[in-house]
């Protein structure tokens, strides 16, 4: 099992980082392994696994950076995972040494954590970091009376200054030498949690766990752990257990409990003889700078500052990098499209795989920008805080205050949005922020909006004399998204998302200024995970789509194409001629486009949409504007003579929308009722696929179509109808 | 001694825990997070218009539902006791 020492040179020490969250752990996995880690997910479950090669003097190290956790038993995804991981569930080996990285200036809370790791058998030392912190806040620790008391190797670090790596370094390599070494006593329990540990032993062995439970440390996981979990792992397992040592009336009695208060009486034993507090009088700096950024008036105030400039950067700061990508990649294509032979496989090359990747990259700015923010804010301290300060507010909408960044970023865009749900800690809460995120109006609904409005409203008087018409119904789509969003977070809590609401026990850290090198490494790692992962299925999703506008390739009738193609060689002019020539394609593409799979399924949805006010010629936008919901607009370019244009500036979307209302397509009826679908469908590629990256499956990528569909149909439904009743047209 | 709950004590007075009378899970997890009978705690703030709390328990700060510190008991540390 973990026998392996410096004498099988061939295989590296497997190495595992355990701790509390914010305790420097990530600082730490970054300081061993540097710029080699690989980002990846747990089978099936929504956390990051991330593992990396440390080159140690003796014999080099895979290190894997668990979950941060207060605790080893499973209430959360993370402290499961944490204990998978630990006791070789995982695909990955049991670790041989257990690194446990400690908040010097919070021994108690971290120092549980190595205890429970000790008790389920992994040999342990710790990483005692951010001692320079302890020693500010007046906490002296006698690193050698610590070690002597707990049993195992004590490093005193600064992760930060990659102060203590080479002591690690040491460390580890003695206790992979010699297990021993690392083996922290066993708790002495009371009687009544011994009985417990026995009673509960017995059920686990009969109901054939493998591998069986070895310590009393690994019974008590299997007890405390929540029933659900247990059950997932050996069917009734987790009620069997609970029937045998049901819960007490008086909660402290639990035999559960009383084994985390005899490891804490333990613990604060052995603190009392190694930690000494120097008097300070003063409080902390942290609660001093709390008094300001917490404060009822002056804090709100700096905290509507704080998201308003981190919305401005992704929504407004993020476009000239975005302007960078379409171009360069709009150049690339025009120059693949000059270069390469005029053939299908060209064509699936810009307009599909091309195509494809620039609508992955050009989500990266927002991307980075937000999660600049994020990172900062959540390294700083101060993400904690706002979701203090948001909470009761968000209660309100039935959403955790860590649901206000993203949904606040999902204005801009619901791709970043959906990524920086991950800093959500239960799980169904984020999926509930993750299916009600797409219906913050974003910005791809802009050119959408500016269709309609300026086709069918710009001339309209103003209402009260003042507010242009159009201006209203784009701010009433911004309040119907926001409101559909509060509508379907309450129903999915009762329905598809039953459970959650986890209550609010968040750590409020102590403010600390943010390490530019976490800063970037936490960015790069964004990005790689969104081009490597999300990517892959845009770019699949963005040819799938590409076939379906393009096959059969049917245009033009061919003798109506050979007589006009003539008719074009008589023309005199050079200018008349080009003229008459790009007519002749935009014709072309015009019944291609009509003729496509994509054409005949707009023409066989028509039924479908036409209560809703769209023929089939809309039909074919809403198909081909999966691609992104801007795409609506060439796309309708396309199909009513105007031409596709890659820009899609106000202008061009304002002409396309007058074309259409021309063709009798767009009313002002038809017009919101085309509104009110974008502002609520599901049509965007690019967040199906993160939302499938996000949680690990298609089931919720699909299940936001539907139920995001069907709810932009019923709405676009009642609004033409009801108008067209009311004789509006 | 006269008991109170965490909720409704004066921000910044010393206390210490007496009970969590939360059952279940969330009960579990207050206990692991240091919230054992005898650990020092104090209530730093509350948030405006019905909000969470600000408390600290140990070397520990984190804010908490109104109601979730409603079941977790504490005793005043007077002047007199803290020589101990």
């Amino acid at each position: 099992m973990s026998s392996a020492g410096p004498d099988s040179p061939r295989r590296p020490l497997e190495v595992a980082l355990a701790g509390n969250p914010n305790t420097g752990k990530t600082t730490l996995f970054n300081a061993l392994t540097g710029a080699r880690a690989h980002v990846g997910n747990y089978p099936g479950i929504t956390v990051e696994r991330r593992v990396g090669t440390h080159h140690a003097p003796e014999q080099a190290w895979r290190v894997t950076d668990l979950p941060g956790c207060y605790s080893l038993s499973a209430h959360s995804p993370e402290e499961e995972i944490a204990h998978h991981a630990l006791t070789g569930r995982t695909n990955d080996p049991i670790p041989d040494v257990v690194v446990v990285v400690v908040d010097a200036a919070n021994l108690a809370r971290n120092l549980l954590l190595l205890l429970q790791i000790a008790e389920i058998g992994r040999p342990v030392l710790v990483a005692l970091n951010m001692m320079d912190a302890a020693h500010k806040e007046g906490i002296d620790i006698d690193v050698a009376a610590l070690q002597r008391e707990l049993q195992c190797p004590v490093v005193a670090m600064v992760a930060a200054r990659g102060e203590g790596i080479d002591a690690l370094d040491v460390a580890v390599a003695a206790v992979a030498a010699n297990p021993q070494l690392g083996r922290v006593a066993e708790t002495p329990w009371p009687e009544s949690v011994a009985q417990t540990i026995a009673q509960a032993r017995a059920i686990l062995v009969q109901s054939g766990l493998q591998p069986p439970p070895v310590s009393d440390g690994d019974v008590l996981w299997w007890l405390a752990t929540d029933p659900e979990i247990a059950d997932a792992e050996m069917p009734g397992l987790g009620r069997a257990l609970l029937e045998a040592i049901p819960r007490p009336v008086d909660p402290a009695l639990d035999p559960r409990r009383v084994a985390t208060v005899t490891r804490f009486a333990r613990i604060d034993a052995i603190l009392g003889r190694c930690v000494r507090r120097r008097d300070v009088t003063t409080s902390g700096r942290s609660e001093r700078v709390d008094r300001v950024l917490l404060h009822p008036a002056l804090g709100a105030g700096l905290f509507i500052l704080a998201m308003a400039g981190l919305f401005q950067a992704v929504f407004a700061g993020a476009q000239p990098a975005v302007d960078v990508v379409e171009s360069v990649m709009g150049s690339i294509s025009d120059l693949l499209r000059t270069w390469l032979p005029d053939n299908l496989l060209r064509d699936v090359l810009i307009d599909g795989v091309l195509a494809g990747i620039s609508g992955t990259l050009v989500f990266l700015p927002q991307i980075l920008m937000l999660f600049l923010g994020i990172s900062l804010l959540e390294d700083s301290g101060y993400l904690a805080r706002t979701a203090y300060l948001v909470d009761q507010l968000m209660a309100r909408i039935g959403l955790p205050g860590k649901a206000f960044v993203p949904l606040l970023s999902a204005y801009a865009c619901a791709v970043p949005a959906i990524m920086a749900t991950r800093t959500m800690p239960d799980r169904r809460d984020r999926l509930l922020t993750i299916m009600v995120a797409p219906l913050m109006s974003c910005s791809a609904r802009l050119p959408v909006y500016t269709l309609v409005t300026a086709a069918v409203f710009a001339h309209q008087a103003r209402v009260l004399g003042i507010f242009s018409l159009g201006g209203l119904v784009v701010t009433a789509m911004y309040a119907l998204g926001f409101l559909l969003a509060i509508v379907s977070a309450f129903v999915l809590r009762r329905t598809a998302i039953q459970g959650g609401g986890a209550p609010l026990l968040l750590e409020m850290p102590p403010y600390r200024w943010p390490r530019w090198r976490n800063v970037v490494r936490s960015l790069l790692d964004r990005a790689w995970v969104f081009v490597a992962q999300t990517g892959t299925v845009i770019v699949a999703l963005t040819v799938i789509l590409w076939a379906l506008m393009t096959f059969p390739r049917e245009g033009l009738d061919p003798q109506i194409k050979a007589t006009r193609t003539a008719q074009v060689q008589v023309l005199t002019g050079e200018a008349e001629r080009a003229q008459a020539l790009q007519s002749l394609e935009r014709d072309d593409a015009q019944v291609r486009l009509q003729n496509s799979i994509a054409g005949r399924i707009g023409r066989t949805i028509e039924p479908l949409i036409a209560p809703l006010g769209f023929d089939w010629r809309i039909g074919i936008g809403l198909v081909g504007s999966f691609a992104a919901r801007e795409v609506l607009v060439p796309i309708m370019g396309q199909v009513f003579g105007r031409g596709s244009q890659a820009d899609i500036d106000d202008r061009y979307a304002a002409d396309v929308g007058k074309s259409m209302a021309h063709a009798g397509a767009l009313t002002p009826l038809k017009g919101l009722s085309l509104m009110v679908f974008f502002a609520i469908a599901m049509q965007c590629l690019s967040t199906l696929a993160t939302i499938r990256r996000e949680t690990n499956s298609w089931r919720w990528p699909i299940f936001a179509v539907v139920y995001l569909n069907s709810l932009a149909w019923l709405a676009s439904f009642a609004v033409f109808q009801i108008g067209t009743r009311l004789g509006f047209s | 001694m006269v008991s109170h709950t965490l909720d409704s004590i004066q921000p910044g007075e010393p206390h210490r825990v007496t009970w969590v009378a939360l059952a279940g899970v969330l009960g579990d997890r207050l206990v692991e997070l240091g919230f054992t009978p005898g650990a020092p705690v104090q209530l730093l703030r509350r948030a405006p218009f019905g909000g969470p709390l600000q408390v600290q328990v140990r070397d520990f700060v984190l804010s908490l539902r109104r109601a979730d510190a409603q079941a977790i008991y504490t005793a005043r540390v007077l002047p007199t006791d803290q020589a101990a």
